[in-house]
């Protein structure tokens, strides 16, 4: 076979493929109109909406969680307080070691040398209560009674040693925790009075340390959560619309936080003569079949709708973030109009001299036109949205204020970006978080 | 080829062109209709090259409707003559269908890089004794090809597809889809070959 012959069927065969085309199958367009409603029906992004919710919802569940924390800490915090009150113990025992290394002494010298060992084992209780501001009045006071009882009890050193190991093992912490009293206000107050004038200091660190601590606690708790407002104006073909909304922010660490909120959200968007896939002799319209000196130039459409964003945010330093993430957007409003060009014969003289002179000669003259289109797909529409991207700069010099600044861009995605328009915008926010 | 619908624009009656401009205005369904109608037995053909699954494929068909009606707009035109708009509307849904035919295969990982094809693999079909070639003859040439091979003889001989647009649409070097190209022509060429002499001696 000769090649131009092979290259001939080779033509002719793409020629008859290309005029190859099948007979009309009945039923196919109503196929189609059913086809059209289910693909519509996945539009409907509830989905994205039950998610954006169940952030919410996690995000209040965990704040409600956080707050609730501060309850369930107390028993955390006071089990941390019996901590030096059992070194406290260990030194009960020490010196319950030495009140019964006293047992053998007869003497009164002896005697006398227990009364100074008593007073210092009091002494030494007054210092391990200046030291370790958690101490325990009952131990204070134990150790009072030890001393008052080696006191009176001299002449029996066997008794005494009895009710001295009797007191030092009978008001044991065991018996009635610290914890019991720190829980109740008044107890503590009726024990600090009966029991232990002198350890008001020591309550007053305590209830000072406690204190702190919730104070901590809160602050943690509201650290963990910024709310912000946003003023965040779009730029789009060189039209400026106002947005802006509410934001909060949930910190999972230092650098990381997961944000949600809600923003009001104005966009403008053209749609003009596209040139891809077409052949360069289409580059000029002329879409009505009625009148042929009209094309069709451009489509404005606007929309107002809401944007509700899930971002995460990295913060690069103190001072820098970045964000990136998904929104969903309900489209509300849509106003959407058509511009065309359309050229007019108008009578036109050579000269104002003329008029009476030579005959009006007709003129082409290009007219531009808008209407307003009935025609409005996006409206009530919810969408998948934009994929968001933003850095952010946090003001240093407006620290009062918690300003940053953070220029973002929004890209459609999923069933917005198969959408006749293209609505990728940016734009820079303003926010202050308190 | 199905008996065009146009109808001179001197009759004032729904056509084409109408249609075109109503569905890219107003997303008016009778323009849809009149379009689909008109367009459904050429795309299915289009879609018919690459898919052979008969579900797949009308369900392919609907996409690239649906498709084409969201772009309409982007459908312009200059020339007055209709015969050469509807022509060249031919062309940019045809090229509409066959992108999605293309994802749709890729999408199914239907690509395999080897086209190894051995000479004993070529099965001698029939072909029509006359001159005249036949679509279902071509067709049934076609399917001995390896799949790449096939896919990008559509796309260029037929769609009117570049290798620059093919290898972007393929993810291939532009060397290979002309290579794949050469060598699919080649194979037809050596498989209508065959069948001729087959035919003869019948």
């Amino acid at each position: 076979m000769k090649p131009d012959k092979n290259k001939d069927i080779i033509e002719r065969m793409a020629e008859v493929l290309r005029k190859h085309s099948l007979p009309y199958e009945e039923g196919a367009w109503e196929r189609f109109k059913e086809f059209e409603k289910t693909k519509r029906k996945k539009v409907v992004l509830w989905p994205y909406f039950t998610g954006a919710a169940a952030v919410l919802l996690l995000a209040i569940t965990l704040f409600l969680n956080d707050k609730g924390i501060v309850g369930h800490n107390e028993p955390t915090r006071i089990a941390k307080v019996e901590v030096p009150i059992e070194k406290e113990s260990l030194e009960n025992k020490k010196i319950e070691k030495l009140v019964s290394s006293e047992k053998s002494v007869n003497s009164s010298d002896e005697i006398r040398n227990r009364k100074l060992t008593a007073n210092n084992l009091a002494a030494k209780s007054n210092l391990i209560n200046q030291d370790q501001s958690n101490n325990s009045v009952t131990t204070s006071e134990h150790f009072l009674t030890t001393s008052r009882q080696l006191n009176v009890n001299q002449a029996s050193l066997g008794q005494q040693t009895e009710i001295e190991q009797g007191d030092l093992a009978a008001p044991s912490l065991k018996d009635e925790p610290i914890s019991k009293i720190v829980e109740n206000p008044l107890a503590v107050t009726q024990t600090k009075k009966d029991k232990a004038p002198f350890t008001d200091d020591f309550f007053n660190d305590k209830a000072y340390a406690e204190s702190a601590a919730m104070d901590n606690n809160s602050s943690d708790v509201l650290n963990k959560w910024n709310f912000s407002i946003e003023v965040s104006p779009n730029i789009k073909e060189k039209n400026v619309n106002f947005g802006g909304g509410l934001a909060v922010a949930y910190n999972l660490n230092k650098r990381i936080s997961i944000s949600s909120g809600i923003s009001y959200m104005q966009l403008d968007a053209q749609r003009g003569p596209n040139q891809l896939d077409i052949p360069a002799e289409f580059s000029k319209a002329s879409l009505s079949s009625y009148n042929y000196n009209k094309s069709l130039n451009a489509v404005n459409t606007s929309l107002v709708g809401l944007d509700i964003p899930v971002n995460v945010k990295f913060n690069l330093n103190n001072n820098m973030y970045a964000s990136a993430g998904v929104s969903v957007f309900s489209v509300l409003n849509e106003s959407r109009h058509n511009e065309f060009e359309e050229h007019v014969a108008v009578l036109a003289y050579s000269s104002p001299n003329s008029i009476s002179v030579s005959a009006p000669e007709p003129l082409m003259r290009t007219v531009y036109t808008k209407e307003t289109s009935e025609n409005t797909p996006y409206q009530g529409k919810n969408f998948t949205g934009f994929f968001n991207f933003s850095v952010g700069y946090k003001l240093p010099f407006l620290q009062k204020l918690n300003l940053a600044v953070e220029p973002y861009l929004k890209i459609p995605v999923g069933s917005l970006s198969e959408e006749d328009m293209d609505l990728s915008n940016g734009g820079l926010k303003i926010i202050t978080s308190f | 080829m199905s008996s065009p619908v146009v109808n001179s624009k001197d009759q004032q009656v729904p056509n084409l062109l109408w249609a075109i401009y109503a569905c890219a205005k107003d997303n008016d369904e009778r323009a849809k209709e009149l379009i689909y109608r008109k367009m459904y037995g050429y795309v299915t053909a289009v879609v018919c090259r690459y898919i052979k699954n008969t579900y797949d494929t009308e369900e392919l068909v609907n996409e690239s409707f649906i498709k084409a009606f969201r772009a309409i707009h982007t459908f312009n035109y200059a020339d007055r003559e209709e015969d050469k708009i509807e022509k060249f509307f031919y062309g940019w849904i045809g090229r509409i269908a066959a992108n999605l035919s293309i994802d749709h295969l890729r999408s199914r990982k239907h690509f395999q890089a080897q086209d190894d094809w051995a000479e004993e693999e070529l099965k001698l079909i029939p072909v029509s004794p006359s001159d005249e070639l036949e679509v279902q003859d071509i067709l049934k040439l076609l399917d001995q090809l390896p799949e790449i091979q096939r896919t990008i003889f559509n796309l260029y001989e037929v769609e009117g597809f570049s290798h620059e647009e093919i290898s972007t649409q393929l993810k291939i070097p532009e060397s290979t889809s002309r290579t794949y190209l050469t060598r699919g022509k080649q194979k037809l060429r050596l498989l209508y070959k065959q069948l001729m002499e087959m035919n003869k001696k019948n």
